[in-house]
C-alpha cells in the first residue's frame, strides 16, 4: 500500500495491535487512540473491517455469544502489522520534518522589527 | 434484551444486501445493541440510522462499482460542482454583472439581496463542502451535500410561488447541482486531487462559456444566458458526439481491463444525462421521455454486452486500491 492510509483504517489497525477485539471494543479503542476525536459508526467500522479482511490486513478471530448477542472478534494479520508499521514510519517522518522546520523558525532572528 | 430496539436495528440493516447481512448482520446487531445499552438508549440515534443507510447503499453499490471508482467519481462530482458553482456565480449571480443579464431589462425583476438570484447559495454551499472535504470533516461535508441535493426542492417551490418573477437558477441548473451532490455520496472525495481537478474543471467551464458566446455571437455587453448554456452544452448537435465518445471510451476501457476508469467515466456522465433529460423535456414536453429512456436503455445494453464480452475473453480487471 503506497497511498496514505485513512485515519479510521489506521485507528482500527492500531486498536488491534495489542490483541483481538470485537466490534464495540474496537469503537471504544479507536475513540481512546484519537483522544475522543473519532467516534466510529457501526456501519463504517464493519465496512472497513470487510475491506481490510479482503486485503489480508485483518482476519476474523472467532465468535462469542454474550447475553444472547453475537460478538465477532478480529485480529491483526501479519500484512496488517507491516502496513501499520509503514504508516507509523510515514507519520513519524512527517512529524520529524515538521518539528525541524518549527525549530528552525524559533532559532531564526526576528526580522519583523528590522522591517518596521 | 429490548426486542423493540432489536427490531428497529434489524429494519435499518435491510439497507445492506442479503449476503452482507448473512455475513455480518448478527455481529453488527450485537455491536449496535451493546452501544445502545451503554448509552442507556431504547431507540436508535438518527446518526446511526443515517450511517447504516449510507453504508448499506455503498455496500450494495460496491458490487458493481469498485471503491476506487466510487472515490474518483465522488472527486469528479465535487470538482465539477464547485467549478460550475463558481462559474455560475461569476456569470449569472454576481451583482456587478446584473446589468448584462436579461433579468434587469424585465420590469418585474427583483434581486436576491446583493445578488442577481439565489444561485449564490449554491456557490456558498459548494465552497463549504469543498473546504470540509479538504479538511476531512466528513460529517460536515455530507451535511453540505445533503443540503445541496435538497436545495432544488426548496428553490423550485419558491419558483412556483413567485412565478413568473423568477430569475434563476433554472430547473436544469438546480437538478444538475443536485445530481452532482448525490454523486459525491458514492465515496469519499480525495482531497489531494481537489485543487488540480478544480483548476481543470474551472478551465473547462470557462472554455465552454467562451465557446457558447462565440457560437451564438453573444454581444460584448451581454452574457451567456442559462437557457443558452444548457441548450448548447447538452442539446446541441456538437454535444451528442461527446456523449457517444464518452460511452465508447468507457466500453473500450472496460474491454481492455481498465474497469475503474471505465466506471468513473460512465458514472460521471450521469449528471450530464440528467441535465440532458430535464432540458429535453422542458423544451419538447413529456413526449420526449420515451426517446430519452430509449437512449439510456441503449447505453445500458451496450455496457452490459461489453462487460460480458470482456468476461468471455477473460480480460482481467484492475484491482481497486483501497486505503
Amino acid at each position: 500500500m503506497t497511498s496514505e492510509m485513512r485515519e479510521p483504517t489506521f485507528l482500527v489497525l492500531a486498536a488491534l495491535a495489542d490483541g483481538r477485539k470485537h466490534g464495540y471494543a474496537l469503537i471504544k479503542e479507536a475513540s481512546v487512540l484519537s483522544g475522543g476525536r473519532v467516534e466510529l459508526k457501526v456501519g463504517t467500522l464493519y465496512a472497513a473491517l470487510d475491506r481490510l479482511q479482503q486485503e489480508g490486513l485483518v482476519a476474523a478471530a472467532g465468535d462469542e455469544v454474550v447475553d444472547g448477542r453475537l460478538r465477532r472478534y478480529f485480529e491483526l494479520a501479519d500484512a496488517g502489522a507491516s502496513a501499520l508499521e509503514v504508516e507509523i514510519g510515514r507519520l513519524e517522518a512527517n512529524a520529524t520534518l515538521a518539528k525541524d522546520r518549527l525549530h528552525r523558525r524559533l532559532l531564526a532572528p526576528d526580522t519583523s522589527s528590522a522591517h518596521a | 434484551m429490548n426486542s423493540a430496539l432489536e427490531a428497529k436495528y434489524r429494519r435499518a440493516l435491510r439497507w445492506y444486501p442479503r449476503s452482507w447481512r448473512l455475513k455480518y448482520g448478527d455481529a453488527m446487531l450485537g455491536t449496535l445493541l451493546e452501544i445502545a445499552d451503554d448509552d442507556g438508549r431504547t431507540t436508535p440515534t438518527r446518526e446511526e440510522l443515517a450511517d447504516l443507510a449510507v453504508s448499506g447503499l455503498q455496500i450494495r453499490l460496491s458490487a458493481h462499482l469498485s471503491a476506487k471508482a466510487r472515490e474518483l467519481a465522488a472527486t469528479v462530482a465535487l470538482v465539477t460542482g464547485l467549478a460550475f458553482s463558481v462559474t455560475y456565480f461569476l456569470f449569472h449571480a454576481w451583482s456587478p454583472w446584473a446589468s448584462a443579464t436579461e433579468a434587469l431589462n424585465d420590469p418585474s425583476y427583483v434581486g436576491f439581496g446583493a445578488f442577481v438570484n439565489p444561485g449564490v447559495l449554491e456557490t456558498a454551499l459548494w465552497l463549504v463542502a469543498c473546504c470540509c472535504a479538504c479538511s476531512r470533516l466528513r460529517r460536515l461535508f455530507r451535511a453540505s451535500m445533503m443540503t445541496i441535493a435538497a436545495l432544488p426542492i426548496v428553490l423550485l417551490l419558491v419558483e412556483r410561488a413567485t412565478h413568473p418573477n423568477w430569475f434563476g437558477p433554472s430547473t436544469v441548473t438546480l437538478v444538475f447541482f443536485s445530481a452532482l451532490a448525490l454523486m459525491t455520496f458514492l465515496g469519499t472525495p480525495r482531497p489531494q486531487m481537489v485543487p488540480f481537478g478544480f483548476a481543470v474543471a474551472l478551465t473547462g467551464w470557462m472554455i465552454e462559456y467562451v465557446r457558447i458566446g462565440a457560437l451564438d455571437r453573444v454581444d460584448a455587453h451581454s452574457l451567456v444566458s442559462e437557457q443558452l448554456l444548457w441548450q448548447i452544452t447538452v442539446l446541441s448537435a456538437e454535444a451528442a458526439p461527446i456523449f457517444s465518445v464518452a460511452l465508447l471510451t468507457s466500453a473500450m476501457l472496460s474491454l481492455t481491463g481498465r474497469r475503474t476508469a471505465a466506471q468513473v467515466i460512465l458514472v460521471s456522465m450521469v449528471p450530464w444525462m440528467v441535465a440532458y433529460t430535464v432540458e429535453s423535456v422542458s423544451i419538447s414536453g413529456p413526449g420526449l421521455i420515451g426517446s430519452v429512456v430509449l437512449d439510456v436503455l441503449t447505453g445500458g445494453i451496450l455496457l452490459v454486452v461489453t462487460a460480458h464480452v470482456a468476461r468471455l475473453f477473460g480480460v482481467r480487471h484492475d484491482r481497486a486500491q483501497v486505503s
